[in-house]
């Protein structure tokens, strides 16, 4: 299991992010065996080549933005969800050329998913002309 | 991929209508671009009964003025359509094959409803 002092990366490809409003599907961590990246095997600035390599699928899928949250707060996220609390994991899953892959396998409802998203650092790559 | 419950025309006029330029557009790109396989993971693709479905419930809803809805497609291979209300909470329906989520953040609602019901459920709530 991750611990809670570590944090995570989760990819927004362009499927999930409408740039015109500035807003992220409240699907993104909805359901379960949602794939993340651990930002202590990979530090973020490389996280964006891997999320590269691993999630994104041109043309159709780019990668706009990387999400990032601490563990111990994903948690917490999940224990105040009353609607439908939930005991958040976060599972080392390492695969071959991908390290530091990990995923949530809780189910996560779009309620609990859109918490998760109000408590994410948002991040674009630096130097890049998207908006 | 066909859409043989819709004519073409009047839904992409309606989607118009309702999403703006920008809405209809992504609109169109999910329909062109990810009706195949896509994505490196589970990622389905884009479900006629989830275009259809949209369709259906647009000719019935209409989101504040000030509201931009937004388009994104789910993994699941399902269109999502978003806006805030105006007091900035989350609205969100998920368009399934079979049945679809409701979530409105404002009036805590978060439900599955089936399709057939869909239309009649979101005239009541927009």
């Amino acid at each position: 299991m991750v611990p809670p002092e570590e944090d995570i990366a989760r990819a927004i490809c362009s499927n999930h992010w409408d740039a015109e409003n500035n807003l992220i599907s409240g699907s993104l961590f909805k359901g379960s065996g949602t794939s993340v990246s651990r930002l202590a095997v990979t530090p973020l600035p490389d996280t964006w080549d891997l999320f590269r390599q691993n999630v994104e699928s041109p043309p159709e899928r780019i990668l706009m933005r990387i999400g990032t949250i601490n563990v111990g707060e994903l948690q917490e996220i999940g224990r105040k969800y009353l609607t439908s609390i939930t005991e958040i994991t976060v599972e080392p899953r390492p695969e071959p050329g991908y390290e530091s892959h990990a995923e949530i396998p809780q189910k996560i409802t779009r309620g609990l998913s859109n918490e998760i998203i109000k408590a994410l650092n948002v991040h674009i790559e630096a130097g890049s002309s998207t908006s | 991929m066909r859409y043989p419950e819709s004519g073409m025309v009047d839904d992409e006029a309606l989607a118009l209508e309702k999403l703006g330029v920008k809405g209809w557009g992504r609109l169109e790109h999910f329909k062109l671009c990810y009706a195949g396989g896509w994505g490196r993971g589970p990622q389905k693709p884009l479900s006629p009964r989830s275009y259809n479905a949209l369709i259906r419930s647009l000719s019935v809803i209409q989101p504040p003025a000030t509201a931009h809805p937004s388009v994104f497609l789910t993994d699941a291979g399902f269109l999502e359509l978003a806006w805030k209300d105006e007091n900035g909470k989350a609205v969100q329906i998920e368009f399934g094959s079979r049945e679809s989520e409701v979530y409105d953040e404002g009036r805590g609602i978060e439900m599955a409803v089936p399709n057939e019901n869909l239309p009649d459920l979101l005239k009541t709530l927009f």
